[in-house]
C-alpha cells in the first residue's frame, strides 16, 4: 500500500508539472501578466493554442502507454506495443480509407473515428487470433506479425492515396505527418469521453492482468473468467489506440519507453503499472511534443519525429540487451 | 505548360497533356499521360511526340524519355523569371518567336503595373493547407517559393519567411503571434474543384471564430479556390492582380 502511495504520488507530480510547465514553453515570448486578459494576444494563445495542445498530448500520451501496458500484459511480451503490433497501423488504415472516401471532407469526426476504431480492433483481433490457440508466440513470431501487418496496412494506404483525388491525398499526406495540435476543447471533451472509461475500466481490473500476464491456465486454475477479460482488453486497446490515433495520427514509440521503463522502475504489478503508464506517458508526450513546437520554430516538428527519434534507439537497445540475456 | 502551348495558340498542336491541365477547356479533352511525380512512359510515348516539354521534377522524367529516343525540353517553372523565359524559350522552338515575344511583353508591362499599383504594403500568410472546418493541420507558404514571389510583387510580405522549409507546418499559436494583416487561404478542395460558395463558407465561418486575428478583425481573410493561384503558367499575372486588389483593398 505504501508502495502504491509513492508510485501514484510521484506519478501524479510528475504530471501535474508536465500540465503546468508545458504551456510554459513554445516559440512565443509571452508577457504572462496578460494571460489573464482577455483578448490579449496572450490570453489567445495559452487558452487556444497552448492549453488544448498539452491536454491532448497527456491524453493522447496516457492511451498510448497505457494500450502498450494492456497489449504486453495480453500477448505476455515485453515487446508489445500499439506499433509493433500494428494496431496503429490498422488505425491509420482506417482513417486514411475514411479520409479518402470523402467522410472527413466536411470536417465532421465521426467516420473517421468509427474508421480508425474498427481498423485498430480488427488487426487486434487478427493478432490474437494468431497468438492465441494455446500457442505463445516467440516475440520473434509475434513482431514478424506485426511487421507483416504494418507492411500490409503502409501498402493499402498507399493504394488509397493514389486512387483518391489530388486533394484528398494531400490531406491524408498530412494526417499521415501526424502529430499534437491545438484540437479544439470538443474535440478533447470527445476524446476524453472515450479513453477515461475504457482506462478506468483497465485501471479497476487491474489485478486480473497480473493473472493473465502469467497465463491464460494460471489464470482459470485461479478462478478467473478469462474469455471475457481478455474481450475486455480488445475493446479497450481498440479504443485507446483507435481514438488516439484518428486525432494525432501515427505516433510512432510513444507506448514503448515509459511503459519499459516503468517495468524496469517499479516491477510487473499492473495495478501500479496501468496508471502510473497513463500518467507518466501522457507527460512523456507533452514534453515531446514542447520541443517539437519549439526547436524548428516557426516550423514544426511533428511530435511523432521526437518519439521515434527516442523511442526507436530504446528499442533497439531492448532487443540487444535481450538477445545478450538468452544468447 | 500546356497553358503556355495554348496561349501561343498551339492548342491543336498539343498531342497530350498531364492529368492536372484543366485550363483552358480543350486541354481537358487531350490524350492523358500521367502526373507530375507518377507520368505514364508508355502513353507518352505512344502518342510519338516531336517534343516532351515537361517541368523540373524529382524523378528524372528528361533522362527517361531521352533514354527512349524522344526529343525533351525540361523547363523551371518556380519562379516569375522561370515562366517568362519558358514562353520565350518554347516560342522559338515552335517557330512562334512573334507570339511568344508578344505574350512575355504583355505579361511583363501587366508585372510593371502591378508593381507600380503597391501603394501599401501588408503582412500576409498563405496557407496551402488545413483540416476542413478546424484550424488544425496547418501548411504555410514558406520562403523562396513561388507563391510568395507574386504577394511580394503585390504588396505583400509573407510572415512566414523566416521558415525553415518551403512549406511549413504550422500552429495556431505562431499565427496568433505573427498576426498577419491578411490572410489567404487555399483548401485541399481547390484540386478537386469544390464548389466556390460552400468553401467560402467553410473558411469564413471557421475563421470568423477567432477575432484575435487583425486579418479576421478588419476581413481580410480570403479563400481562394480558385487554379490560378496553383498552377504555374501565364495566368500567374492575373494572380498577381487579385492579390493586388485583395491586399490594397479595404477588406471583403
Amino acid at each position: 500500500m505504501k508502495r502504491f502511495v509513492v508510485v501514484m504520488g510521484v506519478s501524479l507530480a510528475v504530471t501535474a508539472m508536465a500540465l503546468v510547465l508545458c504551456p510554459l514553453v513554445g516559440p512565443t515570448a509571452m508577457d504572462w501578466r496578460q494571460v489573464g486578459v482577455a483578448g490579449s494576444m496572450e490570453h489567445q494563445i495559452f487558452w487556444l493554442a497552448r492549453l488544448p495542445r498539452v491536454l491532448l498530448a497527456l491524453l493522447a500520451g496516457g492511451a498510448l502507454a497505457m494500450a502498450g501496458v494492456l497489449f504486453q500484459a495480453m500477448m505476455r511480451d515485453a515487446l508489445a506495443t500499439p506499433d509493433t503490433l500494428g494496431v496503429s497501423s490498422g488505425a491509420s488504415l482506417g482513417a486514411v480509407l475514411a479520409i479518402s472516401l470523402g467522410w472527413a471532407d466536411a470536417g465532421r469526426m465521426g467516420g473517421l473515428w468509427v474508421a480508425s476504431l474498427s481498423g485498430a480492433g480488427a488487426v487486434l483481433l487478427l493478432v490474437v487470433a494468431l497468438a492465441s490457440a494455446g500457442r505463445r508466440l516467440s516475440s520473434f513470431t509475434l513482431l514478424l506479425a506485426g511487421i507483416t501487418i504494418n507492411s500490409m496496412c503502409v501498402a493499402l494506404m498507399l493504394f488509397l492515396q493514389s486512387v483518391t483525388t489530388l486533394g484528398r491525398s494531400l490531406a491524408i499526406t498530412r494526417w499521415l505527418m501526424g502529430g499534437v495540435d491545438a484540437v479544439e476543447y470538443r474535440t478533447l471533451g470527445f476524446l476524453a469521453l472515450l479513453i477515461l472509461p475504457a482506462a478506468a475500466v483497465l485501471i479497476w481490473r487491474a489485478g486480473d492482468w497480473n493473472l493473465l500476464a502469467v497465463g491464460q491456465e494460471w489464470a482459470r486454475a485461479k478462478g478467473l473468467d478469462t474469455g471475457a477479460r481478455l474481450r475486455l482488453g480488445y475493446a479497450a486497446g481498440s479504443v485507446l489506440a483507435g481514438a488516439v490515433t484518428a486525432i494525432t495520427g501515427p505516433i510512432g514509440f510513444a507506448g514503448l519507453i515509459v511503459p519499459h521503463a516503468l517495468r524496469m522502475l517499479i516491477g510487473p504489478d499492473h495495478r501500479l503499472l496501468l496508471p502510473a503508464s497513463f500518467l507518466l506517458g501522457g507527460a512523456f508526450l507533452a514534453v515531446c511534443d514542447a520541443i517539437g513546437r519549439t526547436v524548428f520554430a516557426p516550423a514544426e516538428l511533428p511530435v511523432g519525429v521526437i518519439t521515434a527519434l527516442l523511442g526507436g534507439p530504446f528499442f533497439l537497445w531492448v532487443l540487444a540487451s535481450r538477445a545478450t540475456i538468452k544468447g | 505548360m500546356t497553358e503556355i502551348l495554348f496561349a501561343l495558340g498551339l492548342g491543336d498542336r498539343v498531342a497530350g497533356v498531364s492529368e492536372y491541365c484543366r485550363y483552358p477547356a480543350e486541354a481537358r479533352s487531350k490524350p492523358k499521360t500521367g502526373s507530375f511525380l507518377q507520368p505514364n512512359l508508355e502513353a507518352i510515348a505512344a502518342l510519338r511526340p516531336d517534343v516532351v516539354l515537361i517541368i523540373r521534377n524529382p524523378v528524372r522524367l528528361g533522362a527517361r524519355l531521352e533514354a527512349m529516343g524522344l526529343r525533351v525540353r525540361e523547363f523551371d517553372l518556380e519562379t516569375m523569371p522561370g515562366i517568362l523565359e519558358a514562353i520565350t524559350e518554347i516560342g522559338g522552338l515552335t517557330g512562334r518567336g512573334r507570339q511568344a515575344g508578344a505574350l512575355r511583353a504583355g505579361l511583363e508591362g501587366r508585372m510593371e503595373a502591378v508593381r507600380r499599383a503597391v501603394k501599401i504594403r501588408r503582412r500576409v500568410v498563405f496557407l496551402v493547407g488545413r483540416t476542413p472546418q478546424r484550424l488544425e493541420g496547418m501548411v504555410a507558404v514558406g520562403p523562396k517559393s513561388y507563391l510568395e514571389e507574386l504577394m511580394k510583387l503585390a504588396g505583400g510580405d509573407n510572415v512566414f519567411a523566416d521558415a525553415p522549409s518551403m512549406y511549413p507546418k504550422i500552429s495556431i499559436e505562431q499565427l496568433l503571434a505573427r498576426d498577419p494583416d491578411v490572410i489567404f487561404e487555399m483548401g485541399d478542395s481547390v484540386h478537386d474543384g469544390m464548389e466556390q460558395k460552400r468553401y467560402r463558407e467553410d473558411v469564413l465561418g471557421v475563421w470568423g471564430r477567432m477575432t484575435g486575428l487583425r486579418a479576421v478583425r478588419e476581413k481580410r481573410v480570403f479563400p481562394l479556390n480558385e487554379d490560378i493561384f496553383v498552377v504555374p503558367g501565364p495566368r500567374f499575372v492575373e494572380a498577381a492582380e487579385r492579390f493586388l486588389v485583395m491586399i490594397s483593398g479595404a477588406g471583403r
